[in-house]
C-alpha cells in the first residue's frame, strides 16, 4: 500500500471515528425508560407507523408557515431570500436614516440615544460633539445592532432595534451583552443566526502604542473572546458564527483577507487564523478594501483596488471559492468603488462608485452570481455618499 | 438474527427482529460510511435510517439474507449522493446542515493532516468519493464496489486510478 492510501485510510478512520458508537444506539434502539414512563420503541419503527399521519401534519404545518407568517419577524431568522427592502444610511451621526433600497426615498429616521448607556433616546446623538455612531450591522434585513462611542471618553456601546415591514423602527434599546468599557467599537458585522456579533476594538486605556483587537461576542451568553492584531478592516461572519473573515491592509504588497474560527482560544490573531487570499496575486500594489463571506462559509467576495500616488485607483469585485482556491473576476467597475456593503445573504454589493470629477456619485447594486449591474437613484447621498447597511 | 434458512430472510413475522439486528451489527458503520459522503452526522443519522425504513418495506422482496448489507450500503450511498444533489440545488445561504468534519469550520477532526486528506476526497467527483470510501474505509473489494453502485469493476478501477492520481497532485505524494 503507498503512503497516500496509507494516509487515506488513517483520514478515513479519523474522520469516520468521530461518530460514537452510541450513536446508532440513540437512533435504533430506545433510551433505557425513566421511572414512571414507558419504554420508547425504536426510532425506525417509531417513524414507520406514523408515516402517514407525520406526511400529512408536515404538509399542513408548511401550509400553516406561509400562510400565518408574520409580516414584522420577531426573531433574527435566516437571510431572506430577497435583498432587503431597506438600508440604513449612517452618517456618523444620529439619526440614522432608514431608507428604500431600490427607490432611495427616506422612510423613517431612528434617533440614537444622547447619553450612551440609557435607554431614552431623546436627542440627537451628535448635539453633545462628543458621541459618534461607530457602525450598524445587521443579518438579517431587520434587526440592526449599532455602536456609539464618545470620542476620549473610552467607552463604546451597542444598542439594537428592529424595522418593521414597512420599515418602521422598534424603540431603540441597549443590547443586552456590551463589552463597553475600557474600548472603541469600531467594525461590527452579526452572524445570519443573529447569535453572534464581531467587532474590531481599539483599547484606549492610555497605554502607547494601543493594543488593537479583534473580538466576538456570544450575545445569549455574553460570553466575549478578543484576539490581538496589528489591524483589521472589514469584518464577516458565516452564518452560524463559526468563522470569522477580516481584512487586513498593514503594509503595501502585504493586504490580506484572514479566516479565524471563532472557537479559537483567545491570543494573538495571525496564530489563530490563516490567509485566505492575497491580494498581491491580483497586482503588486493591491490592496483590499471589504470582504464578506457567503453564509455557508463557501465563498469569499471581496473588492481590490491599487494604490496609487494620487490615492485609491479603480478596482475589481472577485469571488474566491474557498474550496478550490479559485477566485473569479465578477466586476471591474469604471471608477473608484467604496464604501461597500453586502446584503445579509451575500448575493449582492451596493457600490458607491466614484468616477472622474464632476461626475455625481453611482449607486449600483452588483448582482455578485452573475455580475450584472443595476444602478439605483444616488441622489440622496450627496457628494461624498453615506455609509450604508443592507 | 431472525433468519429462517440460511441463505434467506424471514417471512415478516419476525421482520423487526431482523431490522434491528443488522442495525445492531451494521448501524455505527453505516452512519460513519455516511459521514464520510455528507460530512456530518445528523444528516447521515437521517440518510442512515431512511435506509432502514427503505430495507424494511423492502424486505418482503428480498430473497437473501446476504445481500441485506449490500441493500443497506447501496441505499446508503444513494441517500448520501440524493443529499448532496439536494445541497448543490438548495440556495446557498440556507445552510442548514453542519460544516462538514473536514472543514475549517468544524472542530471535530483536529490533526491538520486528516483534515487537508479529507478536504482534498472532498474535491473530487461525487462517484469517486463514494468508491474511494467504500474501497479506503470499508475495504471492500473491487467486485463489491461495483454491485453497490452498479457500474462495472472497471469502471470502479479506472475512478480508483485517477482519484488516487488527483490525491497524488493535491496532497504531493506518490499515487
Amino acid at each position: 500500500m503507498s503512503r497516500l492510501e496509507e494516509r487515506l485510510r488513517d483520514a478515513y478512520l479519523g474522520a469516520a471515528g468521530t461518530v460514537r458508537p452510541e450513536a446508532a444506539r440513540d437512533l435504533g434502539e430506545p433510551a433505557p425508560p425513566r421511572p414512571g414512563t414507558p419504554a420508547r420503541p425504536a426510532r425506525w419503527r417509531r417513524a414507520l407507523a406514523p408515516l402517514t399521519a407525520a406526511a400529512a401534519v408536515t404538509v399542513i404545518a408548511v401550509l400553516a408557515a406561509v400562510l400565518l407568517k408574520p409580516s414584522s419577524p420577531d426573531q433574527p431568522g435566516p437571510a431572506p431570500a430577497v435583498a432587503p427592502k431597506f438600508l440604513i444610511a449612517n452618517q456618523g451621526r444620529s439619526p440614522l436614516e432608514v431608507r428604500n433600497a431600490a427607490t432611495g426615498a427616506r422612510v423613517a429616521t431612528v434617533t440614537l440615544p444622547t447619553e450612551p448607556g440609557s435607554q431614552a433616546p431623546t436627542a440627537n446623538a451628535a448635539a453633545d460633539g462628543r458621541t459618534y455612531v461607530g457602525s450598524v450591522a445587521t443579518a438579517d434585513g431587520y434587526h440592526y445592532v449599532v455602536s456609539l462611542y464618545r470620542l476620549n471618553h473610552c467607552r463604546s456601546w451597542l444598542y439594537q432595534f428592529q424595522l418593521d415591514a414597512r420599515g418602521q423602527p422598534s424603540p431603540v434599546r441597549p443590547l443586552a451583552a456590551m463589552p463597553t468599557v475600557g474600548a472603541e467599537l469600531l467594525g461590527l458585522a452579526v452572524s445570519g443566526d443573529g447569535r453572534m456579533i464581531a467587532y474590531t476594538m481599539s483599547a484606549c486605556n492610555g497605554s502607547a502604542p494601543q493594543p488593537f483587537y479583534v473580538a466576538v461576542t456570544d450575545i445569549r451568553t455574553g460570553q466575549t473572546k478578543k484576539w490581538t492584531t496589528p489591524a483589521a478592516g472589514s469584518l464577516s461572519l458565516t452564518a452560524n458564527g463559526g468563522m470569522l473573515y477580516y481584512t487586513m491592509n498593514v503594509q503595501p504588497g502585504a493586504s490580506v483577507v484572514r479566516a479565524m474560527p471563532t472557537s479559537a482560544p483567545p491570543g494573538p490573531a495571525a496564530a489563530r487564523s490563516r490567509t485566505a487570499v492575497r491580494m498581491s496575486v491580483f497586482g503588486p500594489a493591491d490592496q483590499v478594501g471589504f470582504a464578506a463571506i457567503s453564509p455557508d462559509g463557501g465563498t469569499l467576495y471581496f473588492t481590490t483596488f491599487a494604490q496609487k500616488s494620487f490615492g485609491p485607483g479603480p478596482g475589481q469585485v472577485r469571488a474566491l471559492n474557498l474550496a478550490t482556491g479559485r477566485s473569479r473576476l465578477v466586476y471591474a467597475p469604471a471608477g473608484q468603488a467604496g464604501l461597500v456593503t453586502a446584503d445579509p445573504a451575500v448575493r449582492n454589493f451596493l457600490l458607491q462608485i466614484q468616477q472622474r470629477a464632476p461626475a455625481p456619485l453611482r449607486l449600483a447594486r452588483l448582482d455578485l452570481a452573475t455580475g450584472r449591474v443595476t444602478d439605483l437613484p444616488s441622489g440622496w447621498l450627496g457628494p461624498i455618499g453615506a455609509v450604508l447597511t443592507w | 438474527m431472525g433468519v429462517a434458512r440460511r441463505g434467506q430472510l424471514a417471512p415478516a413475522a419476525a421482520a423487526d427482529d431482523v431490522v434491528t439486528s443488522l442495525f445492531r451489527a451494521h448501524g455505527v458503520s453505516l452512519i460513519r460510511l455516511a459521514v464520510l459522503l455528507v460530512g456530518d452526522q445528523a444528516t447521515a443519522e437521517d440518510v442512515v435510517q431512511d435506509a432502514f425504513l427503505g430495507f424494511h418495506q423492502a424486505r418482503p422482496r428480498l430473497r437473501e439474507a446476504d445481500k441485506a448489507l449490500g441493500y443497506l450500503r447501496a441505499s446508503v450511498v444513494n441517500g448520501c449522493r440524493s443529499v448532496q444533489r439536494k445541497r448543490r440545488r438548495t440556495l446557498p445561504w440556507r445552510a442548514e446542515h453542519d460544516p462538514p468534519v473536514w472543514s475549517a469550520e468544524s472542530a471535530v477532526i483536529a490533526e491538520h493532516d486528516r483534515r487537508e486528506v479529507l478536504a482534498a476526497v472532498a474535491r473530487l467527483p461525487l462517484r469517486a468519493r463514494e468508491i474511494m470510501a467504500l474501497r479506503y474505509y470499508l475495504n471492500l473489494p473491487q467486485d463489491e464496489i461495483a454491485a453497490i453502485l452498479g457500474v462495472s469493476r472497471g469502471t470502479v478501477s479506472s475512478t480508483i486510478s485517477r482519484a488516487l492520481a488527483t490525491l497524488g497532485r493535491d496532497l504531493q505524494e506518490e499515487p
